[in-house]
């Protein structure tokens, strides 16, 4: 059987577990106390002895922790026990006021702390004396037999994700499929579907929850990052946290959640309110140098033959785990085994594996198992591992951040400068041996190199790949190969980092940072684009480009009537705007009004909004 | 990242937008338009100069600009 779901009560845990035919959930409870603890301010027997007075204490004893920023020296903190969850807060509190301690190791929460402390993981197999049933570091685990229903509420536009909404119908995913119906049929689909589990996204969370209760379902109001319930599950797993509290968890929450479960087993204490470590004193002149991002290249704007994109694979996870990249690895005072950092005047000690660095390394790895495993297998095996390593992708595109960000529990603006000066390394070294090979890299964006090989070959952009991988010892793959790229230019005459448009070898095209990808684009000017970019992807060689972009402005040319003639369907020129989850839809004339009113357009406005396709369309036919 | 100091492109965007209101206040017409003209090259050394960036995004500017003259003195030597 498998915990779903987890309440705390007094003396004990209400578990909600899926049995092993699927069929029910049931209800488990099981003994529990819960603990906090205080970093004391006075010294630590004599609190100690203040606080077992305390009626509610049933325990209290002193642990010795490691002390944050460096975890070298221990230090003695107040441990409890109690029965009732309530008092820990009032305990807390009161010795806060008193002047006496402050809290600490509250993070993750104690729902899930207490989980851990117990040994009872999260939607892991368990036998009926609640051991482990599985091998919970496998990440190509069985899903439990969830009966899941993913509910979405629609208005007459699509999903209704705005709480001015007229909510007219309902869609509903469950692993049998997908059902739709009006609104006032809501209820019976549900019950007909009899779900462990319902997950809704949107602001209508108090009725969803109320179909939910009533079925004796778990509501999941899922907010934030957009995974799907496999993922949901997968961070669930690794996160020991329930899928109620999880679904309303940021990415951060998640990543700083596992790590803080790691401090737990390595006895590092985890701060209640992050320490936020300053920065060392620094001249302002050092900035540029030592303050900086990935390398990104300004590219020549042009239209390039035979490109060929390679991509690094989870490449700041990988510095982190490969360097020991941790905020107690970084700079720290104490320690004799380290290494400098190039170009960032930082040294992290290599005595001992960092936090943050283990957390990578193990996320990294079980990534890289899923992706392994997706080869073959079947459609719907493909959709569960697809979105955890989806979700697990998420967590390590947020971990950089979080290094870096001082008032992370587990971050540090030090920790993240290495990363960065090891990452512009490596798009150095994997720069210079590209052109040394006698290619040109047209550009570079962080851990993405765009190389101009002139030629459509598969089995060249692998070895180009291979040699990068040798070069700086970090996994590379071909992300694309295009026959033609065009990086257009700007209004200040150079190319921007990130805006292309390529033919791929498939004949698809790929597109990025370029109006119809815009989601506030209005119809008629993302069918202009959609049309022209149609019409280019025909092209393979510069003379035939040349000729489509001479197609394409003449029915660009068309559109441009039809907008001045003041006759465009009021339709095609309704702009989406999604502001804090709330969607308006809007058309301009003197100044936005709601599309509803249906008062006309202003011509200048939206043939300014098709002036970059124009623009696209002339420089593809000027001479290369 | 740019949280306080600005970060290498925008101190070079910065200059180059001054030294054009500059240029563009030239007198003469002729050293006017040349003037503009070299701003042009002044941005070539940009990407090279992430390998090892100075505070002073001038720099960038002044050498792209020299080496621009250098590789044009070679091409009319024949070089």
């Amino acid at each position: 059987m498998w915990a779903l779901d987890a309440s705390l009560e007094r003396g004990r845990i209400l578990l909600r577990m899926l049995r092993g035919d699927g069929r029910g959930l049931e209800n488990i409870y099981v003994d529990a106390r819960y603990r906090g603890y205080i970093d004391p301010k006075i010294d630590a027997e004599k609190l100690l002895s203040k606080i077992e007075e305390h009626p509610s204490i049933e325990k209290a004893w002193i642990e010795e922790w490691l002390q944050p920023p460096y975890y070298r020296s221990w230090r003695k903190i107040i441990a409890f026990e109690v029965r009732d969850p309530r008092k820990i807060n009032e305990i807390h509190s009161r010795v806060e006021i008193l002047g006496l301690g402050v809290r600490v190791n509250t993070y993750p929460g104690l729902v899930q702390s207490t989980l851990h402390r117990l040994g009872i993981p999260v939607l892991t197999r368990l036998r009926g004396d609640l051991g482990v049933d599985e091998d919970m570091k496998d990440p190509l685990y069985q899903p439990p037999p969830i009966k899941w229903a993913w509910v979405r509420l629609l208005a007459w536009y699509g999903e209704a994700l705005s709480r001015k909404s007229r909510v007219v119908g309902f869609e509903i995913e469950s692993p049998e499929g997908v059902s739709r119906g009006s609104i006032d049929k809501l209820f019976e689909a549900v019950e007909d579907l009899n779900p462990h589990m319902i997950l809704y996204r949107g602001p209508f969370e108090e009725i969803i929850d109320r179909i939910a209760r009533s079925k004796g379902s778990i509501f999941v109001h899922m907010k934030g990052v957009p995974i799907g319930v496999y993922g949901l599950l997968e961070w669930c797993r690794i996160s020991y946290t329930i899928p109620r509290i999880a679904g309303r968890y940021s990415i951060g929450r998640v990543l700083t959640s596992i790590e803080a479960l790691r401090a737990f087993e390595k006895r590092y204490l985890v701060p209640h309110r992050p320490a936020g470590y300053a920065e060392t004193m620094r001249r302002v002149e050092s900035l540029p140098l030592f303050d900086r991002g990935g390398y990104v290249m300004k590219p020549e704007p042009g239209i390039y033959f035979g490109v060929v994109q390679i991509d690094f694979s989870s490449l700041y996870p990988s510095i982190i785990s490969r360097y020991n990249i941790s905020p107690e690895t970084v700079n720290d005072p104490s320690c004799s085994n380290y290494i400098e950092v190039p170009e960032a005047m930082h040294r992290i000690c290599m005595e001992r594996r960092g936090l943050v660095a283990e957390v990578m390394e193990d996320l990294v790895a079980r990534r890289q198992e899923i992706k392994r495993a997706l080869d073959g297998v079947n459609p719907h095996l493909r959709r569960i591992l697809d979105e955890r390593q989806e979700a697990i992708k998420w967590i390590l595109v947020a971990s950089f951040g979080y290094l870096g960000y001082r008032n992370a529990r587990f971050g540090r603006i030090d920790s993240y400068e290495c990363v960065t000066a090891y990452a512009r390394e490596i798009a150095w070294r994997a720069m210079d041996i590209v052109r040394s090979m006698g290619y040109k890299v047209i550009h570079y964006i962080v851990d993405s190199a765009f190389i101009e090989t002139g030629r459509v070959d598969r089995v060249e952009a692998e070895d180009i790949a291979r040699i990068i991988e040798r070069a700086t010892g970090f996994r590379a793959r071909v992300e694309a190969i295009y026959r033609w790229l065009i990086i257009p230019p700007t209004a200040r005459g150079g190319g921007a980092s990130n805006r292309y448009i390529g033919k791929l070898l498939d004949g698809s095209t790929k597109i990025k940072g370029i109006e119809p990808i815009r989601r506030d684009t209005p119809p008629i000017v993302k069918k202009a684009w959609i049309k022209a970019i149609e019409a280019l992807s025909k092209a393979d060689t510069e003379k035939e480009l040349r000729e489509r972009a001479i197609e394409a402005l003449e029915e660009f040319k068309t559109v441009e009537k039809t907008i001045l003639s003041g006759s465009a369907p009021l339709e095609e020129l309704v702009i989406t705007r999604t502001k804090e989850e709330e969607i308006t839809q809007v058309i301009r004339h003197r100044r936005f009004y709601p599309a509803t009113s249906k008062r006309g357009y202003s011509p200048r406005y939206y043939l300014k909004r098709l002036e970059s396709l124009k623009k696209l369309l002339l420089y593809i036919t000027q001479p290369i | 990242m740019g949280r306080t100091a600005p970060s290498l492109r925008m101190g070079v965007e910065g200059e180059l937008d001054r030294l054009r209101k500059i240029f563009s206040s030239i007198e003469d017409p002729e050293l006017r338009e040349a003037a503009l003209e070299s701003l042009e090259s002044a941005v070539k050394l940009y990407n090279a100069f992430q390998r090892s960036p100075s505070s002073d995004p001038l720099e960038v500017i002044l050498f792209s600009l020299i080496v621009e003259l250098y590789r044009r003195l070679r091409k009319s030597c024949g070089r």
